[in-house]
């Protein structure tokens, strides 16, 4: 088990080192690019913040404090999700023009291939912003035990366990109806409504940012460990929401794999 | 006539060619609004009005910004910038009719099938919500509306124009037109009303010519804005749309000078 996960992190470094080329030759398009993100980052923030510094009231626990490191937490969510996983931008193209028939001989796994050897650079660049602004945020409005931090942490990973599933699931569909950008583009308006916490929507928006599609739970929970909101009973029931739909994403993954036609090629 | 007919038979046959996809793309629109609804209900769950919006100002606001959103953001103009780096603009220049008059027509079907599916997404949204639309009926506030929505139109058509023939110079265009988008997405008011914002960022953003694209258009049909202060507006947008016109052009002459058709 340890020397396939060290043969796959081998593999995953030489991808990213070839990505991460590519965007320094690349450097002009990379720092539009950069650019970009970060206006796009500076105006959701201003907007967020003019909105709900003006709450004169204290909804189920969050201020205006607890807000902005919800605000945080979701965009390292979304970013490292986004630099992890932006090969699965290119699928729909590998899918249509066969091109899917050369990851699938190759001797690694084709989910790995599909998935992880697209690394962005620039989101890991985000990334380590964020969680820099994250920390000293967290040191200068709250009081964290090392214990709370290590909890956060593992529900953090269990966050990131909901994103990959989705990540698996639009590959999936993407084999079965040629179809990626669009159900990428539905889950990133989704995650839009997960960017404030779900205790601010009614009962049945919050069931289904829990249960059916669970980026509400992904950034919640992470968060209420940190700002002391949590409970026993929202974590288990978000280990097994994260883990059954981490299952089924594989189970899908599979099926949509034998469906593969190959029609292109 | 004929251009146009044909032109738009192509598209309806682009459409239906991957349903699926044409299926999903409307659908996410509908979500959106359901998305956008949802989230400002909840924000006003908790306050009763946000800068200077009550809820159905805003409800408004955003049922609008999506069709403006939707008429002036639809595009088919970035496929220019692949003809260039890939060579196909050689048959388009080889054609009888102009590259530019093709591609107005492509823009204009595309552009009225996307108004005429977002009116019934919005119409079937306002029944199936029950919001209640109340709408500024004045002549000459509707006739300014108008001009502002013809001048976003024109200006969007040119700040595209001008990124897509960036393709003459470089190969890597995606990156200037990624931070357009996100320039225009995000500064144009087609998420949320701009005023909202802190007054000096806002007042940042509006001297920039992005919130002639949405923002100005609702401010007008909501009666927010004077007609004399309207006018002034369009009147600097159109100064905008002669820049971007002057510039397209010279970039389309000095571009073609150094056209090599790479890539045939």
């Amino acid at each position: 088990m340890i020397k396939e996960i060290s043969f796959y992190f081998k593999i995953w470094l030489s991808f990213a080192q070839k990505s991460f080329a590519k965007s320094f030759y690349n450097r002009v398009s990379s720092i539009l690019f950069l650019i970009g993100k970060i206006v796009r980052g500076i105006v959701a923030f201003t907007f967020f913040f003019s909105i709900f510094s003006r709450l004169t009231v204290n909804v189920s626990g969050y201020g205006l404090k607890e807000i902005i490191l919800y605000f945080l937490i979701y965009n390292i969510l979304v970013s490292l999700s986004d630099f992890l996983f932006r090969e699965v931008y290119e699928f729909r193209a590998k899918v249509v023009s066969g091109d899917l028939d050369l990851v699938l001989t190759k001797p690694i796994s084709p989910l790995f291939n599909c998935l992880l050897t697209g690394a962005d650079p620039l989101d890991l660049l985000i990334v380590l912003l964020l969680i820099i602004a994250m920390i000293v945020f967290l040191l200068l409005n709250f009081s964290v035990s090392l214990s709370m931090f290590l909890l956060f942490i593992i529900c953090f990973v269990l966050a990131m366990l909901i994103q990959t599933a989705f990540y698996i699931s639009v590959m999936a569909f993407g084999i079965i109806f040629l179809e990626v950008d669009h159900i990428i583009g539905i889950y990133r308006d989704i995650q839009f409504l997960a960017e404030v916490p779900i205790r601010f929507y009614k009962s049945f928006f919050q069931f289904v940012l829990t249960y059916i599609v669970p980026v509400g739970i992904a950034v919640a929970v992470p968060v209420e460990v940190l700002i002391g909101l949590f409970n026993l009973k929202n974590i288990l029931v978000f280990s097994f929401v994260s883990l059954f739909y981490f299952m089924l994403s594989l189970y899908f993954w599979n099926y949509a794999l034998k469906k593969y036609s190959s029609a292109s090629s | 006539m004929k251009l146009i007919i044909t032109i738009t038979k192509i598209t309806f046959s682009e459409y239906l060619a991957y349903r699926m996809n044409f299926i999903l793309w409307r659908f996410r629109n509908f979500l959106y609004l359901f998305f956008y609804y949802n989230f400002w209900t909840a924000v006003y769950t908790y306050q009763k009005q946000v800068g200077n919006y009550n809820k159905q100002e805003i409800f408004f606001y955003f049922i609008m910004s999506f069709v403006i959103t939707d008429i002036v953001f639809s595009s088919k103009l970035f496929k220019l910038a692949s003809y260039i780096n890939s060579g196909v603009l050689n048959q388009y220049l080889l054609y009888p009719v102009s590259v530019f008059k093709l591609m107005t027509v492509e823009e204009v079907v595309d552009k009225t099938f996307n108004t005429f599916f977002s009116l019934i997404e919005i119409l079937l949204f306002i029944y199936l919500f029950k919001i209640e639309v109340f709408l500024k009926i004045d002549f000459y506030y509707i006739a300014v509306f108008i001009l502002s929505l013809f001048c976003a139109l024109v200006l969007y058509y040119f700040i595209s124009l001008c990124i897509s023939l960036l393709g003459f110079w470089t190969n890597s265009v995606w990156a200037p037109r990624f931070l357009t988008f996100i320039l225009i997405n995000s500064l144009s008011g087609s998420f949320f009303p701009l005023d909202i914002l802190p007054k000096s960022v806002f007042e940042l953003i509006n001297a920039l010519p992005f919130s002639v694209l949405v923002y100005l258009p609702i401010q007008i049909l909501q009666g927010k804005v004077s007609l004399d202060f309207a006018l002034v507006k369009i009147s600097i947008a159109f100064v905008w749309v002669i820049l971007f016109f002057f510039l397209s052009l010279f970039m389309w002459k000095k571009g073609l000078k150094s056209y090599t058709a790479l890539g045939v």
